[in-house]
């Protein structure tokens, strides 16, 4: 370990990193077959400063789990802390945060098309999404972790052509129309915001505000915005969590016609979650971590008698929901010093079959 | 540091005439007399001790404690690349476990239970001595896997108008350390003041195997300075006071990791002042010893506000010399610290540590030497573990020695364990002290017509509870538990060899191997049952350090070959992520000139001579092939 302040820094960065997978959920390009058709990637994070990172593969042709396929495929190491990865095209962009780049990778054969870097301009970069044929944005931490960017991407020459401030530890995106909705999840701090850009004109538009930390986004069947957020954790002189102070992770739906927030459900329980969101095949059933566990809430209640309920009693670092099957496929980190491992649930939650991967599985990325 | 080298090269050539005495050290109690040395060398009568002087060890050729570590022991030394942290792993043990003690005093800070080695400046220090296992009941807590006992050179009253010592080294990657000694005193008084000043930009070329390009190593300068001034004063022929203080300022650059973003800019400063004073008196049949000590740390991390820590340390110790060959040694320990520290969340921790120990030891029938020792300490009035230890020595022949010793130990959370709050990440104030219980059998054999062949074998075993780790829970928020449950033990083997073939040429020979295997025992609630009885991370199985020195005239040729094997970094034991095995080599050569009071001695050195690429840490590249020069002048 590093002296004193570094190490628990790092920690904490870990566990800012709660993670969600955002597809390509928009619908303005026409895709041949449904994600998860083929198969899916685990990324695994591995630990901060270790480089220890790793791409896995569930091939359903086959019915097996191919660990550490860009190794294989490239003699390298993917390199240190893996945030996310977006499947854009033909390629695979993997957002790793600590190396500071992106690797472009090849579907087909995992090999690296290229490499964007801090010399493009990224500095703690977190994920990525398209928003149009030749332009993809990336959210990205700042140094500091506090001064939260989204930077503008050129697919065609991999440049970055322009950055655009939003709040602190930007994070999830997610594209509706001709706008995109960035998840301020409070990186080294804390922030309470989703901002709405305009991708037409890569200009902000507002910041909406929502509960404290908001972490992961989802569009719904019916373009409502669902938001989780992780709330804020306080704490008394000893160190106990202080519940007074800690404000409440909550679900918050976002009518995007007029960008104004419907409702906030807060949860009862405090600084046990949700960071994490995901949202089933039709659009209407979200799921997210909670309080040890996986819950899930149907999107079209109403915020009077809001209902969550138990999907999985198990905690996972990262998830994701099939949107070719309706399978719930969930990754655990026991810590960061081993492998982790995936299991694989039935829409219906039945447990089926489990596999050894990389270190801190913290997504799902259907292909 | 004195005349170090000049000492070395004597004792090199007059130990061929000199029975060789190095590792047997004839610890058995001579009757009558009344003569009181360290605690180790009183009590530690089964204790592994390696001291690194005398042998072809040359200081003046190393930078500070973690070079001359890495060379001549096979300890677990845990460099966070060249200039960064540096710790000492003994046995398999964690390295908050492995205590580093100046004139006595523990330096591991109270806020994250580390000692850097590479914070110990060579020309600071005199005697280094490596004490192996268990060491709670002799000093306290955190001496679990073993301790390094650092000091100056004992002052002595007598005549001395003016010594001088000079140390100059330049080397690789701009790399300077100019070191000034200076002493004098008389039969009242006796004073030495120390400076030095070291600086590297440390910028060397490496392959990074993340890019796969030949790339320069960047933000990782080291600036270190300071004093260490030592006055003391004789009362009366019974009484003495002997005081010390050291000053240091460390500023470093925090490199990224190969596999990190290179533009990283994060620096530290760390400033700390020490000072102790022992006050002896000596009295009929025993001596009675007060020490006071105070530690001031500050620590800062790029621009965020300085961690500060303060420890106050008081010892009162009575020695007894008993009839019947018995000494006994009562003491009681009083401690006081405190550390500001902003991750603390606006509270400044402080606790309060009593302690009460006891060490006797007896010989009987001339050949069977029995210590036992044992210590109390309460912490701000809760108990924690009992640590008892015995120790015993059986001389069989003149040439071979059995040791046997069981021993107690533990270690108390670090504040940091206690009230860190990060994020969602917090200490955990209700810890317990981790424990341990060791065993150990040595053997110590000379060989050859004159003893010349010296071989010590020991084997030893420690179980370790409630072993603090930090791990994330449910959650996914970080927090320290009494968790892992680890089973220490292997064998380690030390040789000297010296032989003198004729009054010009010389060889010294010393060589240290250690097979450690350290594996976890218990697997926690929800954890990964394939982690156990895994080997635990970063603990090399086999490690062992090679020195051969040939003696010419003045000059002096040295091979220093050092073996570090695989080392996992995952608790599952994964190879895909393992640190592969290292080897080094370092060749010296050496002249040294004396004229009158002036002594010079100039040395080359070339550092991994094979040029390999390694990493003593994942993702913490090391440098090449490197050359340092250094030149030691003294007039005495």
């Amino acid at each position: 370990m590093k002296i004193n302040n570094n190490p628990f820094r790092i920690l904490s960065l870990l566990l800012f990193g709660l993670i969600f997978f955002t597809a390509c959920s928009d619908d303005d390009r026409v895709t041949p077959s449904t994600p998860g058709e083929d198969g899916y990637f685990i990324l695994n994070e591995g630990a901060f400063g270790a480089g220890n990172a790793s791409l896995s593969f569930y091939d359903k042709e086959t019915g097996t789990m191919q660990n550490d396929v860009f190794f294989k495929a490239n003699s390298r190491d993917l390199g240190d802390q893996a945030q996310s990865m977006t499947i854009i095209d033909s390629f695979g962009y993997i957002v790793v945060q600590g190396s500071a780049k992106i690797e472009v990778i090849n579907l087909e054969d995992y090999k690296t098309v290229t490499t964007i870097d801090t010399e493009d301009g990224l500095v703690s970069p977190r994920y990525i999404i398209e928003v149009s044929d030749n332009k993809a944005y990336v959210s990205d931490w700042g140094s500091d972790g506090l001064t939260g960017t989204v930077k503008v991407l050129d697919l065609e020459t991999n440049d970055i052509t322009k950055s655009i401030a939003t709040g602190a530890g930007a994070n999830t995106m997610v594209k509706l129309n001709d706008r995109v909705y960035v998840a301020n999840g409070g990186g080294y701090g804390s922030d309470n915001t989703i901002s709405v850009i305009n991708s037409t004109t890569d200009e902000l538009i507002t910041n909406i505000e929502v509960g404290d930390n908001p972490k992961a986004l989802q569009v719904d069947a019916a373009s409502n915005l669902w938001v989780a957020g992780s709330g804020k954790i306080a704490y008394n002189a000893d160190w106990s969590v202080n519940l007074e102070e800690t404000t409440p992770g909550f679900l918050a739906k976002i009518n995007t016609a007029s960008d104004q927030v419907e409702f906030i459900v807060n949860m009862t329980e405090k600084s046990v979650g949700p960071g994490n969101l995901s949202i089933g095949p039709d659009g209407d059933m979200l799921y997210f971590n909670y309080n040890g566990g996986i819950y899930t809430a149907n999107t079209t209640q109403e915020a009077s008698d809001f209902q969550i309920s138990s999907f999985i009693e198990k905690s996972f670092y990262g998830f994701g929901v099939d949107p070719s099957t309706g399978d719930f496929i969930g990754g655990e980190a026991p810590d960061f010093t081993s492998g982790g491992k995936v299991y694989q649930y039935t829409e219906s939650g039945d447990l089926g079959d489990e596999y050894q991967v990389g270190i801190a599985p913290n997504s799902v990325i259907f292909k | 540091m004195r005349i170090k080298s000049i000492t070395i090269g004597l004792v090199i050539l007059t130990c061929f005439q000199l029975q060789a005495q190095d590792i047997v050290k004839d610890t058995l109690l001579l009757d009558g007399v009344n003569v009181f040395s360290s605690r180790l060398e009183e009590y530690g009568t089964a204790d592994k001790v390696v001291e690194l002087e005398g042998k072809a060890i040359d200081f003046s050729q190393q930078t500070n404690l973690s070079d001359l570590l890495k060379r001549y022991s096979a300890l677990n030394i845990r460099s966070y690349g060249v200039g960064g942290l540096s710790t000492v792993s003994f046995r398999g043990a964690g390295s908050s476990q492995s205590a580093v003690l100046w004139e006595g005093v523990s330096l591991q800070s109270p806020t994250n239970g580390s000692a850097d080695l590479s914070m110990i400046p060579i020309s600071f220090i005199d005697n280094v001595a490596l004490q192996y296992g268990a060491g709670s009941a002799m000093f306290g807590s955190g001496v679990i896997g073993g301790s390094i006992q650092i000091s100056t050179q004992d002052q002595v009253f007598k005549q001395n108008p003016f010594s001088l010592e000079l140390l100059q080294q330049v080397g690789s990657f701009d790399r300077t350390y100019s070191g000034i000694n200076i002493s004098k005193s008389n039969e009242n008084y006796a004073f030495t003041f120390r400076a030095f000043n070291e600086y590297a930009t440390n910028d060397f070329p490496y392959y990074n195997r993340f890019s796969q390009s030949e790339v320069t190593m960047t933000n990782s300068a080291v600036h270190r300075y300071g004093v260490m001034v030592e006055p003391s004063f004789r009362i009366n022929d019974q009484s003495d006071i002997k005081i010390k203080y050291w000053g240091q300022s460390n500023a470093v650059e925090l490199p990224p990791t190969a596999g990190q973003s290179q533009q990283r800019d994060d620096k530290q400063d760390d400033v700390f002042h020490r000072t102790t004073a022992i006050y002896t008196r000596d009295v009929v049949s025993g001596r009675l010893k007060a020490q006071s000590s105070w530690l001031y740390g500050k620590l800062i991390y790029n621009h965020n506000a300085p961690s500060i820590s303060n420890m106050w340390i008081n010892e009162v110790q009575s020695d007894f010399v008993l009839p019947q060959t018995t000494r006994l040694q009562v003491g009681i320990n009083y401690t006081y610290e405190t550390a500001e520290v902003n991750s603390y969340g606006g509270i400044a921790p402080s606790r309060n540590q009593a302690a009460l120990f006891a060490l006797l030891k007896k010989l009987f029938w001339d050949k069977v030497e029995v210590a036992v020792s044992a210590r109390e300490v309460l912490v701000d009035g809760e108990t924690t573990p009992f640590v008892p230890s015995l120790g015993i020595n059986y001389q069989m022949r003149p040439n071979y020695a059995l040791k046997f010793k069981a021993a107690r130990s533990f270690r108390i959370p670090t504040f940091n364990d206690l009230y860190w709050v990060s994020g969602t990440d917090s200490g955990n104030p209700d810890l317990r002290p981790e424990k341990g219980v060791s065993l150990e059998v040595g053997q110590i054999f000379e060989l050859g017509e004159n003893n010349q062949f010296n071989v010590e074998v020991t084997a030893f075993s420690n179980y370790i509870n409630d072993w603090i780790q930090w791990q994330p829970n449910d959650q996914g928020n970080w927090r320290p538990v009494n968790v892992v449950e680890a089973w220490l033990r292997g064998v380690e083997a030390s040789g000297d060899y010296k032989v003198s073939f004729n009054k010009d040429l010389g060889l010294f020979i010393t060589a240290h191997y250690t097979y450690t295997k350290a594996t976890k025992e218990k697997i926690e609630e929800d954890g990964n049952e394939a982690d156990l009885g895994n080997q635990l991370i970063y603990v090399p199985t086999h490690q062992g350090v090679f020195t051969a020195s040939l003696q010419y005239h003045q000059f002096m040729l040295s091979v220093n070959q050092s073996f570090t094997g695989n080392q996992y970094t995952t608790a599952d034991n994964n190879e895909r992520w393992q640190l592969d095995d290292y080897s080094l080599t370092d060749v010296s050569v050496k002249y040294q000139w004396q004229k009158g009071k002036h002594a010079f001695d100039l040395a080359f050195r070339v550092n991994n001579a094979w040029d390999n690429d390694y990493e003593a840490r994942s993702t913490y590249p090391m440098p090449g092939r490197h050359y340092n020069l250094s030149l030691n002048y003294t007039f005495n």
